[in-house]
């Protein structure tokens, strides 16, 4: 899309340079050769596609709660047979599309979505008539496995974002149910030649980018969900190197992204490690943690803590090697951030081992000062005013915490906030005049 | 893989899950013995398969008649019925193997507690009703019981394991009677 309004300012500018004398007709004409046409197909399908599967959702979300009224004239017999009337449509509707090559976005995605809803409506359903309990994983589970081949058979992405809600939300009830969520990883690799595929082809089209936002997000959720957690705060060090690598993933490989928010990874991974960083600023992260507090027996399970070990490890080791790549760029502000798993690894043997939460505590509260300083300084470098405030933001948020815990008097938090504000307003006067002086 | 073969059996797959539900669910139904449990309704709601009256089957736990057998959390557990002389169905022992006969539910442990009470959580908590009915029915149980006396039970059915409700029933009648 952006390259599109690239285009069309190209274009109106033609006339204009043939007019002073800067292009010639023929030099203009082959500008236009080479970009060929604006592609307003393009917007037209998105658009079309849109309302497609808003159309299918809605649809099939009525279906769902029009049954779910329970029409207790029916009987049993009856009841059971439709539960298989909207299934059975959009079976059909998938059918036409196959056979017929329909392969339009709009039909590809509305109608995978249709049967998405249709097959998890007829499987509530018949629960609904039968009075079976409440399992609600074992629904999900059930859902989820008979919905995946659509992703690929329809060559389908909104499927696959709503599999990868629906797996993270199944290993949730599946370890709150007193189970294990070891079964989320070979889940969602399921999607993984699907999202690939699409990645490889352009990572910046607005398919992968939905698809590596949802993955962020289900990761942060499931990673936190599936660990057994028999050995306290493994969890620290798991979360930092996860942010850590997508963060590192995204300047490695995916550097060169038109606009922000084609950068889902170095997003993700930005906020996940400043946010963790000041959770780690407080005491009760530090606290009952390490080999002394290893938990067994009851709702842990041995066998499941050996995946934790696995996973920490693995992330541990992808984590470093980036960064050790990473390091030897020598950029300040990239640096900055991905050594925050280094530190965690750090702090966790302080606290583990030595039962020392204050030092930790320490680090984290000098390391987020340190955050919002770098974020300052590039923002002031690079002359991106966006990451200037970024960094009086971090900053702010932590001293204004840190002097709430401090108890400290009215006239010393006076003096601070007055600090934090006049911080706010020179870095911007500075910075409008440098994009002044620059105009 | 050829792409209407992969279609031909996903559609086989989607109509054998709901399918098999169903013919599992109505063996039981018609087969299985019947028993009595009393119960307790309330009224919550459910997003994908709408109103339920919630039971409560009172009986959540189990003294073991052997103290060695070490249940885990979350683990398999055949629970086993008997009635007693007024008609209604208790829980009387747990199993960790398959016991013989059909006088069994197969359920999970939520816990073990003092070493030989065994918690567990029967698979009777949901009957579904109209929306409109739902919370009536609820109503209508609250003023049909009084203390020490609670007259609503379900009937159900049981067959090798599973256990299915066939009915609710409040002062002896079905509970759609009332409406």
């Amino acid at each position: 899309m952006k390259r599109n309004k690239g285009i069309a300012w190209l274009y109106n500018e033609l006339p204009v340079l043939i007019k002073q004398g800067i292009l010639s007709n023929e030099s203009a004409e082959k500008v236009r050769q080479y970009y060929g046409d604006i592609n307003p197909k393009n917007k037209a399908q998105i658009a079309l596609a849109i309302f497609g599967v808003v159309g299918a959702v809605c649809v099939g979300l009525g279906i769902i709660l029009l049954f779910a009224y329970n029409w207790d004239d029916l009987t049993r017999m009856q009841r059971t047979s439709l539960a298989f009337a909207p299934l059975l449509l959009s079976n059909a509707l998938l059918c036409w599309a196959i056979f017929k090559n329909k392969q339009s976005l709009a039909i590809r995605e509305g109608f995978s979505v249709f049967n998405m809803l249709a097959i998890g409506g007829a499987i509530a359903l018949i629960s609904q008539i039968y009075h079976l309990p409440g399992d609600i994983d074992s629904f999900l589970l059930t859902w989820m496995l008979l919905s995946i081949p659509l992703v690929y058979l329809m060559s389908a992405s909104l499927p696959a974002v709503l599999y990868l809600i629906g797996i993270t939300a199944w290993s949730a009830m599946s370890q709150i149910n007193g189970g294990h969520a070891l079964l989320f990883w070979p889940l969602v690799a399921l999607v993984f030649p699907h999202y690939l595929k699409h990645l490889s082809k352009d990572p910046y089209a607005s398919r992968p980018i939905w698809l590596s936002s949802a993955l962020c997000l289900c990761f942060s959720v499931a990673i936190g969900i599936s660990l057994e957690k028999v050995l306290p705060g493994l969890w620290i060090i798991v979360y930092s190197a996860f942010y850590c690598i997508l963060y590192l993933v995204s300047k490695f490989w995916f550097d060169d992204a038109p606009a922000t928010w084609q950068r889902p990874f170095r997003n993700y991974g930005i906020l996940g490690t400043t946010i963790l960083s000041y959770i780690f600023t407080y005491e009760w992260v530090w606290k009952s943690i390490g080999w002394n507090y290893y938990r067994i027996g009851g709702k842990f399970h041995a066998a499941a803590g050996i995946a934790d070990y696995l996973v920490a490890g693995t992330l541990v080791f992808i984590a470093i090697s980036l960064i050790v790549k990473m390091a030897k760029r020598k950029e300040l502000f990239e640096t900055s951030f991905s050594i925050m798993p280094i530190l965690a690894i750090i702090c966790y043997s302080f606290s583990g081992f030595g039962e020392n939460e204050f030092i930790s505590v320490w680090i984290y509260n000098l390391y987020v000062l340190y955050l919002g300083i770098v974020c300052v300084l590039s923002g002031l470098k690079e002359q991106q005013l966006g990451i200037t405030n970024i960094g009086i933001l971090i900053m702010g948020v932590l001293i204004f915490t840190r002097f709430l815990d401090a108890s400290l008097g009215i006239i010393e938090r006076g003096i601070i906030f007055i600090i934090i504000g006049a911080c706010f307003i020179i870095a911007n006067m500075f910075l409008s005049k440098k994009f002044e002086r620059k105009v | 893989m050829n792409k209407r073969l992969v279609f031909a059996i996903l559609v086989t797959a989607q109509l054998a899950v709901p399918s098999w539900m169903i013919a599992s669910q109505e063996h039981v139904l018609r087969n299985g013995d019947l028993y009595k449990f009393k119960t307790a309704p309330v009224d919550p709601y459910d997003i994908f398969r709408g109103r339920y009256v919630a039971l409560s089957t009172g009986q959540r736990s189990i003294k073991l008649s052997n103290n060695n057998i070490k249940f885990d959390r979350g683990q398999e557990v055949f629970v086993i019925i008997k009635t007693d002389s007024q008609g209604f169905a208790h829980v009387v022992d747990a199993k960790t193997q398959k016991p013989k006969g059909n006088n069994y539910i197969k359920t999970t442990v939520s816990y073990q507690s003092y070493g030989d009470t065994v918690r567990f959580n029967l698979p009777l908590n949901r009957y579904y009703m109209n929306e409109e009915k739902a919370p009536q029915a609820e109503q209508l149980y609250r003023e049909n019981s009084r203390r020490n006396k609670q007259d609503a039970y379900v009937l159900v059915r049981v067959l090798n394991g599973t256990a299915l409700i066939e009915g609710l029933y409040v002062n002896n009648k079905p509970i759609e009677s009332y409406f």
